[in-house]
């Protein structure tokens, strides 16, 4: 928690609420599921929906409200996508100049930021 | 030997507050363990608060002992012998309080044995493990060895007491007889261990301030705060001796025992830290102000102008600044102002680690804003009874042991007719 430069981990303060379904999941150390009072937890990119064949519930609810801003997928493979559209990563990242946080502490996280397009400086600008 | 065999009521209406106040905060722990840690005044921005401070704080406390006590035993200073005692007393009761801090804040407790069993070597919480288990067991061997020949004393010299006092120092006194070769042996012990003691002690709290120091947060990532840390513990270790030595002459009269020169030359002991304390802030501090990136001056002007600045110059003013100043004027260089300036001491610092520990943490690292912490009444508590603990076991131990060493102050007593203990009256003390 005190050393994440990120702010990334959150904790249990309390016992967590717990969805029916949540309680007929087994436990399994691969997922942070059923969540429990007094434990850190970190976003793992909704690892028990992926390894269903389903986007992380963050991208979903981006895409499903028609913004589709989040986009998700494999390094390796190079590509991500929002549900809608299915993009080269390594080609989105240099055209639409994204960028991480604090790259200086060399820490690579895996999340990056795509600032605002220019339809969208357009969009503001009108 | 006095406070060993006679008891009043007032000892005992004593630790009957001071077990109420730790009972009171036994019940605190209780709802947290019940509710979680949202009990607490800490959430996801703030995630340590005054369980980290205090855990800093006592430690620091520790050092009193322990490495004072070596470092007049290795320089051969005879004034020590009285108080020699009552500083390595506090370092093992406070390190036993001050471990305890790590504990309380954690969410699952219970886990706690996962640290032995899967801790990896490469985590600060791991070294903090290590490191005050290693000065802990330390400074209770340092602590023991020489009450040997004193516990022996009261098995030989204490007659109408307790069935339960004859068992412990029989067992205790492990045959000590007070001949030539076991005499030998214990010098040799004590000395292997006041030689050993002072490299521990000085990493145990350089380990401690590595749990901040590692990280990449402004205000913590400095590389001065291994020594920053170490010279703040023995501050206020001396200062808390001075106090303790205060106490204890005042409520078991030991006026013959611990003089003003005892006060005068650690006071001095005292100076001298709160000037290289000042030294180091000065350091910390203007090297950040100077840089002035917007990150440092984002938590500068919040310890300084902000919503820290109370706590911030109540430590630079009443715990650096006015303690020097008594100390450094004859005038008010008396016990009483003494013991004053070590309180006040003793409060700013743990003020101090409070600016260390929380602004560092509400300071956002990402443009979120800032982490808002109060601490609760489960925390004040627990923090309140953490002190009632630290003094009761101070208490007990100065009912089952003498607070001064009898062997020690006779042996320089012996050594020098004039010297300050009247030794051979050892029976009295």
């Amino acid at each position: 928690m005190a050393a994440c430069p990120y702010n990334a981990r959150s904790f249990n303060w309390s016992e967590p609420p717990h969805s029916p379904g949540e309680r007929l999941i087994k436990y399994s150390p691969e997922y942070p599921v059923p969540h429990r009072v007094g434990t850190v937890e970190k976003c793992m990119f909704c690892a028990h929906r992926v390894s269903m064949g389903r986007l992380p519930a963050c991208v979903e609810a981006c895409t499903n409200e028609g913004m589709g801003a989040i986009f998700f997928g494999d390094r390796n493979e190079d590509v991500v996508t929002n549900g809608k559209e299915t993009v080269k990563f390594s080609e989105m990242i240099e055209k639409r100049h994204g960028y991480r946080y604090k790259e200086e502490f060399g820490t690579h996280p895996r999340v990056l930021y795509l600032p605002a397009g220019p339809a969208h400086v357009h969009k503001k600008r009108a | 030997m006095l406070p060993l065999q006679k008891t009043g009521v007032n000892f005992y209406l004593f630790v009957a507050a001071l077990a109420a106040i730790v009972g009171w905060g036994l019940y605190a722990y209780s709802t947290q363990l019940k509710d979680g840690l949202a009990t607490t005044g800490m959430r996801d921005l703030v995630s340590w608060g005054v369980y980290i401070s205090n855990f800093v704080f006592f430690i620091g406390i520790s050092h009193a002992g322990t490495l004072i006590s070596a470092i007049l035993r290795v320089t051969n200073a005879d004034w020590r012998r009285p108080v020699t005692r009552m500083a390595e007393a506090i370092t093992v009761m406070a390190l036993m309080i001050g471990a305890l801090f790590p504990i309380i804040d954690l969410g699952r407790p219970e886990r706690m044995l996962n640290l032995l069993m899967y801790g990896r070597i490469d985590s600060p919480i791991v070294w903090d493990l290590i490191s005050i288990s290693t000065y802990l067991t330390g400074s209770m061997i340092y602590l023991y060895l020489p009450l040997i020949p004193d516990i022996a004393h009261y098995r030989d010299n204490l007659q109408n007491t307790s069935w339960w006092r004859k068992r412990l120092y029989r067992i205790l006194s492990l045959g000590w007889k007070g001949t030539e070769e076991q005499k030998k042996n214990l010098e040799r012990g004590i000395s292997v261990m006041a030689i050993i003691i002072i490299p521990v002690a000085v990493s145990v709290h350089t380990v401690v301030s590595w749990i901040f120091g590692m990280t990449l947060r402004v205000g913590w990532r400095s590389s001065i705060f291994g020594p920053y840390f170490v010279v703040g513990a023995i501050f206020t270790g001396i200062a808390s001796i001075i106090v303790a030595m205060a106490a204890f002459r005042k409520i078991y009269h030991l006026e013959s025992y611990i003089t003003y020169q005892h006060f005068k030359n650690l006071g001095l002991l005292l100076l001298v830290l709160d000037i290289a304390y000042i030294y180091f802030t000065i350091n910390e501090y203007l090297t950040a102000l100077y840089n002035a990136t917007d990150s440092e001056l984002h938590l500068l002007s919040a310890l300084i102008f902000g919503p820290y600045s109370l706590d911030f110059w109540f430590f630079a003013v009443g715990g650096l600044i006015i303690p020097a100043v008594i100390i450094a004027v004859p005038a008010t260089r008396t016990i009483g102002g003494l013991v004053i300036a070590s309180i006040l001491v003793n409060i700013a610092l743990w003020f101090k680690r409070y600016v260390i520990v929380i602004p560092t943490m509400a300071n956002p690292q990402l443009p979120i804003g800032w982490g808002q912490y109060a601490p609760t009444w489960v925390e004040w508590s627990i923090t309140a009874a953490s002190i009632a603990g630290f003094i009761l076991l101070f208490t007990v131990f100065s009912k089952v042991f003498t607070i001064v060493s009898i062997w020690e102050v006779s042996e320089g007593a012996e050594g020098q007719p004039n010297a300050v203990g009247k030794g051979h009256k050892g029976g009295n003390a």
